[in-house]
This record gives structure tokens, C-alpha cells and sequence, in this order.
């Protein structure tokens, strides 16, 4: 019994964690590397440019303090490299599977 | 969420061991150990030399013997019964005039190399010895090594380095910025032109 509880508390914990990175909007979250597809890639990329200057301009009016927009700038700069990165990649081996 | 990890917290509460509940931590965990827990009661009336060249050899060589019935310990440090009689036996040897190796070979023997507290540097038991020291060594040149040959796996299929990536993503933020700012100040917020909002 006890275990049976554990083992459904694990398994509903672990959905609760794991499903931003799924069902997270506009994939944010998602791994590029299981990214098919370079429209969705140049689409991420333009997203988290437009995401930047949003926080940019949070961060001059105030709304964000020096630290937090220093952790969101560069979260969003290793999320633009990651994604540019596969997007490069699937590019130049002229790769394009459905997603 | 907090009422999941709400329910989580009774549900461990209500399940726990019947062991843990109304343990009486004042007491004990096992009753029937002695009070002296495996200490000899007797080891006051025991006495090891200590001074002097035999007792600076007794405690060169207690302190290489490992306690068996401790955590750690060498059995200079420890009172055990089976400490005590090992410390005996230390000290017959060392006032018959036998050396810290020709001691500590006797009791390999009669209990095998794992009475000792450091492994033997001979035979296979020198890789205890060598391995940390040499991954030490190696271990920063295989990390570089895989790092510079992934890199350069990477390189190959096309992709760019990262600088290369990061002045990319700066050009075109200058370029949004220039955009945002000609356009007509609808919202405070600056929006993307391919409406790629997060």
C-alpha cells in the first residue's frame, strides 16, 4: 500500500515537473535538438529576440531588477545559441524531416 | 501544486513505518547491546607502552592496524574488546624486538591485508594508490580532448561556433530595436515583427 502510494506520488510529481518542457507555450522549454523543423527553429529564434528586448525594456522601467534581468538575458542567450546551433545544423546537412 | 505536495506531506505522515511511530528516542535503538557496546570494561587495567623508543613502535604500528568492530578507527584509538587484544599482541611483538613490517606481516597473515588501514602498495592493490593520482593527471587532458575533438566534430557538420552565434543575436537586436523604435507607439512592450511572441 505504501508503496503503491509512493510510486503514484512519484509518477504525478514527476509529470508535474517535467510538463513545462512540453507543453510549455511556444516551446520555450523544449530541447531544440528534437526540433525538425528550421521555420519553427528561425521562429523560436525571433521569439526569444522579441522576449529579450521585452525584458530589456521591463528591466529599464524598473520592473526587473539587475540580477534578475542578468539571469534572464543570459538564459535567453544559451536558449538563442542552442536553438541557432541546431538550426545551423539542420540548415547545412540539408535535413528536413517532418516534425 | 501546493495541494499535491500538501497531500504528499500527510500521505508520507500516515504511511510511515510502524517502526518510526512512537519511537522513544531516549532509549537506545538496540536494547540488547551491553551498556559498554563492545568496549572492554577491562581495558583500563591494560597498559601499552609509551615512551621511549618501544612506545613510539607501538604506536607507529597501532596506529596502521585497523579496529575491526569500528567505523574508521585504528586500534590505538579504540577501546574494543577485539582492539585490546590486538594491542596486546602489538605489544609482545614490539617488546620481542620485531620490527613495524615484520609486526604488521604477522597479523596479514593471520587476518589478510584488510587488518591493515592502508592498502599494501604491492601487486593489485597498488591501483588504489595509482588510479586517483593518475585520473588526476589524466583527467583534465581526456576532458579537454573530448571537448576539443566534439567541438571540432561540430565544426565539421556546419555549425557555427558560438561567438559567431552571439554576434548574430546582437546584429539582429539592434536591427529589432531600430524597428521598434520607428514603429508607432502602440503598446510599451516592443513586439516581433514575425509575431513570434513567447
Amino acid at each position: 500500500m505504501l508503496i503503491t502510494t509512493s510510486a503514484v506520488i512519484s509518477v504525478l510529481l514527476l509529470i508535474v515537473i517535467m510538463a513545462p518542457f512540453f507543453i510549455g507555450k511556444g516551446g520555450m522549454l523544449q530541447e531544440s535538438s528534437s526540433i525538425n523543423s528550421t521555420e519553427r527553429l528561425e521562429a523560436l529564434k525571433q521569439a526569444f529576440l522579441s522576449r529579450y528586448l521585452q525584458d530589456e525594456a521591463s528591466f529599464k522601467q524598473g520592473e526587473l531588477s539587475q540580477r534578475a534581468w542578468d539571469k534572464r538575458r543570459e538564459y535567453l542567450t544559451h536558449r538563442y545559441v542552442d536553438v541557432a546551433r541546431r538550426h545551423d545544423y539542420l540548415s547545412r546537412t540539408h535535413k528536413e524531416p517532418q516534425t | 501544486m501546493n495541494a499535491l505536495f500538501t497531500l504528499a506531506f500527510l500521505l508520507a505522515m500516515v504511511f510511515q513505518p510502524s517502526g518510526a511511530q512512537g519511537q522513544d528516542t531516549t532509549k537506545p535503538a538496540n536494547r540488547d547491546l551491553p551498556i559498554e557496546n563492545g568496549i572492554d570494561p577491562d581495558s583500563r587495567k591494560h597498559s601499552w607502552p609509551s615512551e621511549g623508543p618501544i612506545g613510539d613502535q607501538f604506536r607507529e604500528v597501532a596506529k596502521e592496524l585497523r579496529c575491526p568492530t569500528c567505523t574508521g578507527l585504528s586500534i590505538l584509538e579504540s577501546d574494543a574488546r577485539f582492539s585490546v587484544q590486538i594491542k596486546d599482541l602489538v605489544k609482545e611483538q614490539v617488546e620481542a624486538g620485531k620490527d613495524k613490517q615484520e609486526i604488521l606481516k604477522f597479523f596479514t597473515e593471520r587476518y589478510g591485508p584488510w587488518i591493515l588501514r592502508s592498502p599494501p602498495k604491492t601487486g593489485f592493490n597498488v591501483l588504489a594508490w595509482a588510479l586517483p593520482i593518475g585520473m588526476m593527471l589524466v583527467g583534465p587532458v581526456l576532458i579537454w580532448f573530448f571537448v576539443w575533438r566534439k567541438r571540432r566534430v561540430i565544426t565539421s557538420l556546419g555549425v557555427r561556433p558560438i561567438e559567431e552565434i552571439v554576434d548574430e543575436m546582437n546584429t539582429r537586436l539592434v536591427e529589432l530595436r531600430k524597428l521598434v523604435s520607428q514603429a508607432p507607439q502602440a503598446s510599451d512592450k516592443p513586439s516581433s515583427p514575425q509575431g513570434g511572441s513567447l
